[in-house]
């Protein structure tokens, strides 16, 4: 056949194959969602034996205090909740009956405590679609109530959004309550305040190992601002770098091989990068201006620190690989403690703004500025949660400084600590205990 | 040997005939078919030509219709006449002019709104108000570039019968975003002619 006849051929029987009969599916567009939190119907907690008034209490205040602070949900008001009293299981839910609360979701939450033990359980549901979203029970002791309510949290965001919670995580901070500067860790709800370095010294710039066994973290025991490694399962101190003049705003590369810290250099303070095993350290800037507080890239390839070199402090990117550095921040005349996400997408850092600091994110590019803070006093060195989300700082709006934590798109922010003293200098843990 | 026949420019007759007739078939074809190539139009065609159309061929319907329109001018008219000899007594003694341009513009947003009543929104555009008005996500699940696909079957009296991901934004939450605010919306509009349709919704925050 010549090639002209195929064509031929090929058109006439098209003319019969084309799908002309059945009617083409019409596609309608949709756009400008309400953008809001989710409507969430939490019941209060059901005891599943004898009922234990207490335990109820501090479960419900544990859990509605993790719920606020995710940031995710609404949580609707009781009075109209349906199948009131029962712990509502996948083969008891009355799904019509939830939608009607307006609930997208529901959160069921079941306890047990008997003889020093405490047995939860819950249930989520997608009350719209009307099916099941996950469930999970724990068991453990009655004193490990709070850690076990931030993994079950952790566990519920898990299934309801695949990004996992940070409430299984520690924020350490400096707190000059006792009249000295010494190192506390706090839940990032605000629970559960414990000392973690006292050694009746200063103590200032803590920051973890990415497996969340160390800290790191100066102090001027021998009058020298020296860097020190607390090991947390054994609570022993070792000296890392003890060079004249400050060994300070040290951050563990993410793979937790080497040490970024800020040390006297040949003319003001330059970054140094030492192994985290102990051995002589190298000097990566080499301007005759003052730089510090490194932050690495979750990849560990680029470093961003601070810098006064065109004479008021900047934040700059630096390649690890090309040497190459680039400034990016132009906005303000005060720009500090550079914080690179976990996710890598931003670096916050703090920023004076029309006279006081603010919290700042700008894209590792310098690119997309944005402005997440706002409201009386200064808000300082910000420090990323697990998640790449919520963000806490320190604060003197209400006098003394606080511990604040918010989300990138500005929830909250929400108060997690009150002590007599201030509280600065938070650094978030990543999650522990899994 | 057999010589070929020849066309005016010497190519093969052959070919050039086939060529001739295959492009006035693929005419013919894109004709027939147009609506393939502009699917989105079919349904709105639908429930807004036919009542325009229809009086030009049947004389008859043509005068019902007529018949219909007065009656709803009747029906139309009066308040607007109640209302203006009112308002215009009590001010005509002082300002004439003010008051008849006034009147002239209240008459002419009546007209408007009478025109604007006529022509019922599209289903498309039900739909969509519908459905958008369900719709909600916490601003931290949008990103650039989301877009999900939802098919949906629609019943003759707005019920949902089914829903499914057609082409998925790759973030869950988004994905389930489209689907909850389907499902919140039920019952949707229900669709012109009171038949079952088949939708897709391309949802872009």
């Amino acid at each position: 056949m010549s090639f002209a006849r195929k064509i031929l051929f090929a058109l006439l029987l098209s003319i019969f194959l084309l799908p002309g009969t059945s009617r083409g599916i019409v596609y309608i567009e949709v756009d400008s969602p309400q953008l809001r939190l989710y409507n969430l119907a939490f019941p209060a907690v059901r005891p599943l034996g004898p009922p234990n008034p207490k335990v109820a209490k501090e479960l419900e205040e544990i859990l509605e205090r993790d719920l606020t602070i995710a940031h995710l949900f609404y949580l609707l008001p009781r009075e109209s909740f349906p199948q009131g009293g029962t712990f509502v299981t996948p083969w008891g839910i009355d799904y019509p009956a939830w939608k009607e609360t307006g609930a997208e979701f529901l959160l069921s939450v079941g306890y047990e405590a008997r003889g020093g033990f405490l047995s939860l359980r819950f249930h989520l549901f997608d009350c719209v679609q009307g099916r099941p979203i996950g469930a999970k029970r724990y068991r453990g002791r009655l004193a490990n109530l709070r850690p076990m309510v931030h993994r079950l949290m952790d566990d519920m965001l898990q299934m309801l959004t695949g990004q996992r919670g940070f409430f299984s995580s520690k924020i350490a901070f400096i707190s000059d309550s006792s009249g000295l500067k010494e190192i506390y860790m706090v839940d990032p709800d605000g629970g559960k305040w414990q000392p973690l370095v006292k050694n009746g010294s200063i103590n200032i710039s803590p920051s973890w190992s990415p497996d969340g066994k160390r800290l790191l973290f100066t102090c001027f025991t021998r009058r020298n601002p020296d860097l020190y490694e607390f090991h947390l399962p054994t609570g022993r101190v070792r000296l890392l770098s003890g060079r004249p003049g400050p060994n300070a705003a040290a951050s563990y590369s993410p793979d937790g091989r080497r040490i970024a810290l800020m040390m006297r250099g040949r003319e003001g303070t330059d970054i140094f990068l030492m192994p985290a095993k102990g051995g002589p350290p190298k000097r990566i800037t080499h301007s005759p201006a003052s730089e510090t507080s490194p932050t690495w890239s979750p990849d560990g390839r680029k470093i961003a620190f601070v810098s006064d070199r065109t004479g008021s402090p900047q934040i700059y990117v630096k390649d690890l690989r090309t040497g190459k550095s680039s400034r990016i921040t132009f906005v303000g005349s005060y720009n500090c403690s550079p914080a690179w996400s976990p996710k890598g997408n931003w670096i916050a850092y703090s920023g004076r703004w029309e006279g006081r600091f603010r919290i700042f994110l700008v894209r590792p590019d310098g690119s997309d500025l944005r402005l997440i803070t706002q409201g009386p006093g200064n808000h300082e060195d910000p420090s990323w949660a697990p998640d790449g989300r919520h963000i806490v700082f320190s604060s003197n709006a209400r006098g003394g400084y606080d511990l604040y934590v918010t989300t990138t798109e500005g929830g909250g922010p929400w108060r997690i600590t009150s002590g007599k003293g201030n509280e600065t200098e938070p650094a978030w843990s990543p999650l522990l205990g899994r | 040997m057999r010589e070929r026949v020849r066309d005016l420019t010497g190519r093969p007759l052959f070919r050039s005939m086939a060529l001739s007739v295959a492009l006035h078939i693929l005419a013919l074809s894109l004709f027939q078919y147009h609506s393939l190539l502009a699917p989105r139009r079919e349904v709105i065609l639908r429930v807004t030509l036919v009542p325009v159309e229809a009086p030009k061929v049947h004389k008859e319907r043509a005068r019902k219709l007529k018949a219909q329109k007065k009656r709803k001018q009747v029906t139309r008219k009066p308040p607007p006449k109640r209302k203006a000899p009112a308002l215009a007594a009590k001010r005509r003694p002082k300002k004439e002019d003010p008051e008849r341009r006034r009147l002239a513009a209240i008459k002419e947003i009546e007209r408007r709104v009478r025109e604007r009543g006529q022509v019922p929104p599209s289903y498309p555009a039900l739909l969509t108000q519908r459905v958008r008005a369900f719709w909600a996500i916490p601003e931290v699940f949008l990103k650039e570039g989301l877009k999900a696909v939802v098919r949906v079957k629609i019943s003759g009296d707005g019920r949902i019968l089914s829903v499914q991901i057609e082409e998925s934004s790759g973030d869950p939450n988004f994905d389930r975003s489209t689907i909850q605010a389907l499902l919140k919306a039920e019952p949707l509009p229900p669709p012109p002619g009171g038949q079952a349709v088949e939708v897709g919704l391309v949802f872009r925050p």
